[in-house]
């Protein structure tokens, strides 16, 4: 059947290229096409306006401001000073502070919250009891609004706070959590806390579109389950992987939210992140430190997301979808 | 064709973001000047003024009736009563034949429109230690025809001429007079016997009747303003009731509506049903100060009338106001004073000086309202000092960004450059150490007009006679004295760790090179000295008075700011011995700090008229209204030759003529704490002295950045709840204040 369909359209276009399309007429049809296209243009133009508008407004324009205060002086005088402003943030002692403990925290937890929410997902994906009960457990952080994690995070962790209570009972000492070099191992705690849900559910989806019918295959040819998940799930995840990643880079960033909740503007310097900085010279008005610190972050955070693309390109090219 | 698209794309978005950088438009304030606080912006009252102390030598007391003002004063030594037909020139003279000692009091109306006279007649020094010997009410017509004339037999008699004063006079329909004294509402029947009194226990500021004729008392009462119908039968004050909130204000009985009142400087007519009342004008657009408005009404012809009293200029005029469209007005160039708050001193400084510029003109930029948190206004004020049109002057007192972030921001002017060039004013003649105060980096950002000493006072017996003294000085005074004996008045942890920690800011805190060392024994000592203090102050009601707390021995010291030479007399009084200002306890240096009472304001960088904005404050600076303004604003005048008189003229005894033409001795002043009042003679010389070198040694500031001292505040709670150790709570406001200096360098 298939080659008898296939020989019908073959036959067909010959048909088709032996006798050309009468050319009579063929100005008025070209106009009318042509006509077509432009209206179609216009249409997707005008669907597209409020997006592209959109995006220039509320992103390249806001860009373009921020690049501008970099370069200048104050906001007042608008002097060009070129790359002072970043020199001047670059040999600054909190921003070096800021920068340290934002990629300390980053390089730790994104890669624990990929890995970590994996973990589940392949978990709940095994035949284990109670997927969904456990399902739902881990999404709960999700409905939590912001105020009550902080509120819970500071009845554990507070210097008068449940875990010293507990420890207490062991004979250990107070450990002012939120204020000495712990700190960050806390934040750490909560970033995972609220984050593995997410990122579970993503992997779990992404486990579920494996084709059954390679991994039946690697089954029969006796391959074993790490084989089958270093060379097949690992493979198809590689996008997941890649979105997770970001997704989490982007919610280390954001930590500084729960963060200043927590501790305010100026926490224990261990938990002094890059948004602390950003948010403070804002409400002082120093917009160049600000401006300058902000353009070097986005520089880092291309250059980070760029490798994890040439990284994802490399892993996940051989496979469909 | 594409490049020209990208051309174009280009141009839009560069037009966009110099839009956006320059800031795009200032609805974020409320200008007093246009549609801010309900007023109608198209239009403006322009007032002409009138003085009225060209008629009589004094004004005691004054009144609207109807389109006439009544006001009654001396002339030659002789009590007269004036009418006059607002915006006329007839003014008519009435002299009134009063017994020897009585005087018109206070002026006032009944239900049909008579003008009332409250006049008391005094036995002995009405100043200090007289007391009543009559009161009397007399009723005239409109045109001053004497209709009867009330007497209170003893109703008042021998009452202390302190605490009985008039305030307010007015008769109901049923012919019942009302007289308001100090805290109390007298009701009397229409023969003068004395129906009710009834106690307010607090001071009433005013008594007036609505349209329908009830009478109403304004006061400020321990939860906020109280606007209270007076109900005689029941001896009892019920509030009125409406969904309007009344705030401090200056009220009155509406001409067609229920209320006429003045409230932040805008004058509001409404009903008590209705919803919200009606912004009629704002005084300053006038050039009317509202804190000195007596009295004020709506005439017939729609203008608005009001009477104004400076006190410190001895100046009242009447002003008439004519509603005008804006475009009618003469334009001048207009200043923009940015402000969250406009304190009371900064208004009238304003309109003084609006009314006296031919040039420019003063227009009130205060940002967000009451509805508003702190945070969000000031996020409107920043933003508003780095938009496209920023205000031209900067109130510095209530600025929300600290000097240092102002400069750094770029957005204060230099102003040594117009001080050192300037024809008329000469820096040498102003006092150092309040020029030094909003100084930094050499540059001189703000000149306050006026100061005052924020000190420490107690008993020479117990702080000594020294000019400072250390935290271990007041410890081992507080350890002498029994248990439960407050050393500061209404002091707490959070006043006195702020105070204590700007004072010795520079003990902790190397600014220049932006490091801190808070585990000094100097700290510790400053912790152990603030947990001797309450967590919260707790007012009490029933708790003793201040001095008689001080007299038996329960409060050792006062924090105070002095702002003249009289408090010394006032201290003394209190404290019963010789006092010393010793200032807040430090670590070798002046615990005395020399703080603005005055418009204090900055010029902006970007200003597009810097001149304009220099005079005004030149105008504060000027000698002639250096050595007028200080009783104002109460405090030390700037200008070194106006101290000198004020200064001179505190040790200038004052003295009066009694009945018989001898001159005595009076009181220059009184003051007045809780239930005690203190006649206020001429000052020592000594007591100068002491003045002079307190102002000498003062520093300027003694407040530390919110930010810094947030984060010592909310660390050393821990000290003070006894969970951590002084070295710990050191050690992590170390940690925490370096990061703050590190990140503003």
């Amino acid at each position: 059947m298939m080659e008898k369909g296939k020989k019908t359209a073959g036959f067909w276009r010959r048909k088709k290229q032996e006798h050309p399309a009468p050319k009579i007429g063929a100005g008025k049809q070209k106009s009318a096409i042509q006509k077509k296209n432009a209206k179609s243009r216009r249409i997707s133009t005008a669907f597209l306006a409020p997006s592209v508008l959109g995006v220039l407004l509320f992103f390249v324009l806001p860009f373009l401001v921020v690049f501008f205060y970099a370069v200048v002086d104050n906001p007042i005088s608008h002097r060009f000073v070129f790359l002072d402003n970043f020199i001047n943030v670059f040999r600054n002692a909190a921003f070096r502070q800021a920068a340290y403990n934002t990629m300390k925290f980053s390089v730790i937890a994104v890669p624990l919250a990929v890995v970590l929410s994996l973990g589940l997902a392949m978990l709940l994906d095994s035949k284990i009891p109670f997927k969904s009960q456990f399902r739902t457990f881990f999404l709960t952080p999700m409905m939590v609004p912001i105020a009550s994690i902080v509120l819970i995070w500071q009845v554990l962790f507070h210097y008068n706070g449940m875990i010293n209570d507990i420890t207490a009972l062991f004979g250990s000492a107070k450990i002012d959590w939120l204020k000495s070099d712990h700190a960050q191992v806390v934040i750490i705690v909560l970033f995972l806390w609220k984050n593995l849900g997410y990122n579970m559910i993503l992997f779990m989806s992404a486990l579920g579109s494996i084709p059954k019918d390679i991994l039946e295959v690697a089954v029969l040819e006796s391959a074993k389950p790490w084989q089958i998940f270093i060379h097949i799930k690992i493979r198809y995840l590689s996008s997941t992987i890649l979105f997770v990643t970001i997704m989490s880079l982007i919610n280390s960033f954001k930590v500084f939210r729960e963060i200043y909740l927590l501790t305010d503007d100026y926490p224990y310097n261990t938990v002094y992140m890059m948004q602390h900085f950003m948010n403070n010279t804002f409400g002082s008005l120093d917009y160049q430190k600000l401006s300058s610190a902000a353009i070097m972050m986005s520089i880092v955070m291309i250059i980070i997301i760029g490798i994890l693309f040439l990284t994802e390109n490399h892993f996940g090219k051989d496979v469909e979808g | 064709m594409k490049w020209i698209h990208a051309k174009k794309v280009f141009g839009c978005l560069a037009a966009a973001a110099l839009f956006a950088v320059c800031g795009c438009g200032n609805g974020s304030g409320e200008e007093t000047a246009g549609s801010g606080n309900g007023v109608d912006g198209d239009y403006v009252y322009v007032a002409e003024y009138k003085s009225l102390n060209d008629y009589c030598d004094s004004i005691h007391a004054l009144r609207f009736g109807g389109d006439k003002l009544f006001f009654a004063g001396m002339k030659e030594d002789k009590d007269v009563l004036y009418s006059m037909i607002v915006g006329g020139d007839d003014v008519k003279e009435f002299p009134l034949e009063l017994e020897k000692g009585m005087h018109v009091n206070v002026l006032g109306n009944d239900a049909e429109g008579n003008l009332l006279l409250g006049m008391i007649q005094y036995e002995g020094d009405p100043e200090a230690g007289g007391t009543v010997k009559n009161v009397v009410i007399r009723k005239c017509s409109p045109e001053g025809e004497e209709l009867e004339t009330v007497e209170t037999g003893n109703a008042f008699a021998q009452m202390d001429s302190m605490s009985f004063y008039l305030s307010s006079l007015l008769q109901d329909k049923e012919g019942n007079y009302y007289l308001g004294s100090s805290k109390e509402v007298y009701v009397l029947r229409k023969d003068g016997s004395l129906y009710c009194e009834i106690p307010i226990g607090q001071y009433l500021t005013n008594l007036f009747a609505m349209k329908d004729g009830r009478v109403v008392a304004a006061y400020y009462g321990n939860n906020g303003w109280c606007l209270e119908e007076v109900n005689p039968s029941q001896k009892s004050l019920q509030p009125l009731a409406s969904s309007i909130v009344f705030d401090y204000g200056t009220y009155q009985g509406g001409v067609d509506t229920d209320l006429l009142y003045t409230q932040n400087a805008i004058l509001y007519t409404c009903n008590l049903g209705d919803e919200k009342p009606t912004a009629l004008l704002n005084w300053m657009d006038s050039d009317i100060d509202s804190n000195n408005l007596s009295d004020f009404t709506i005439l017939s012809d729609g203008r608005i009338a009001a009477v104004t009293r400076d006190y410190s200029a001895g100046a009242t005029e009447l002003g008439i106001l004519t509603k005008k469209d804006r475009s009618e007005v003469p334009e001048k160039e207009i200043l923009t004073y940015a402000s969250l708050y406009v304190p009371y001193f900064a208004e009238k400084d304003i309109v003084a000086f609006n009314k006296q510029s031919d040039k420019y003109r003063i227009v009130v930029k205060e940002y967000g309202d009451d509805s508003m948190s702190y945070a969000d206004r000031a996020a409107l004020l920043n933003a508003d000092l780095t938009g496209a049109n920023p205000p031209d002057i900067i109130d510095l007192e209530y600025s929300t960004l600290s000097l240092e972030e102002l400069v750094d921001a770029g957005v204060v002017e230099d102003l040594s450059p117009y001080l050192d060039g300037d024809t008329v004013i000469k820096r040498e003649d102003y006092v150092e150490n309040a020029l030094r105060a909003y100084e930094w980096d050499g540059k001189l950002y703000g000149i306050m007009s006026c100061f005052g000493i924020q000190t420490v006072v107690g008993k020479v017996s117990d702080v000594g006679e020294g000019s400072t003294w250390t935290v271990d000085d007041v410890l081992a005074l507080a350890d002498s004295k029994e248990s439960g004996v407050e050393i500061f008045n209404y002091a707490d942890r959070t006043n006195v760790l702020h105070k204590m920690c700007a004072l010795n800011e520079e003990l902790f805190i190397d600014r220049e090179n932006g490091t801190c060392d808070f585990s000094k024994e100097e700290f510790y000592k400053i912790l152990e000295f603030t947990s001797r203090f309450p967590q919260e102050y707790e007012y009490d009601p029933n708790a003793p008075s201040e001095i008689e707390k001080i007299r038996s021995g329960k409060l050792l010291l006062l924090s105070e700011p002095i702002t003249a030479v009289s408090q010394y007399q006032m201290y003394e009084y209190e404290f019963g011995e010789p006092v010393n200002f010793i200032g807040y306890p430090t670590f070798g240096k002046s615990g005395l700090t020399l703080v603005p009472n005055s418009t204090t304001v900055a010029m902006h960088a970007s200003s597009k008229n810097k001149e304009g904005v220099w005079e005004f404050i030149r105008f504060n600076l000027t000698e002639k209204r250096q050595e007028n303004m200080w009783t104002a604003n109460a405090g030390f005048p700037i200008l070194k030759s106006a101290l000198d008189k004020v200064l001179a003229d505190a040790m200038e005894d004052e003295y009066y003529e009694d009945e018989d033409g001898n001159k005595k001795l009076t009181s220059k002043m009184t003051w007045t704490t809780g239930d005690f009042t203190v006649e206020v003679y001429a000052a020592t010389k000594e007591q100068v002295d002491r003045i002079r070198e307190m102002i000498d040694t003062a520093q300027p500031g003694g407040t530390m950045e919110e930010k810094l001292y947030d984060i010592i505040r909310e660390e050393a709670q821990a000290y003070f709840d006894g969970q951590k150790k002084a070295e710990d709570v050191a050690a992590l406001i170390q940690n925490r204040v370096q990061t703050y200096l590190d990140e503003t360098r």
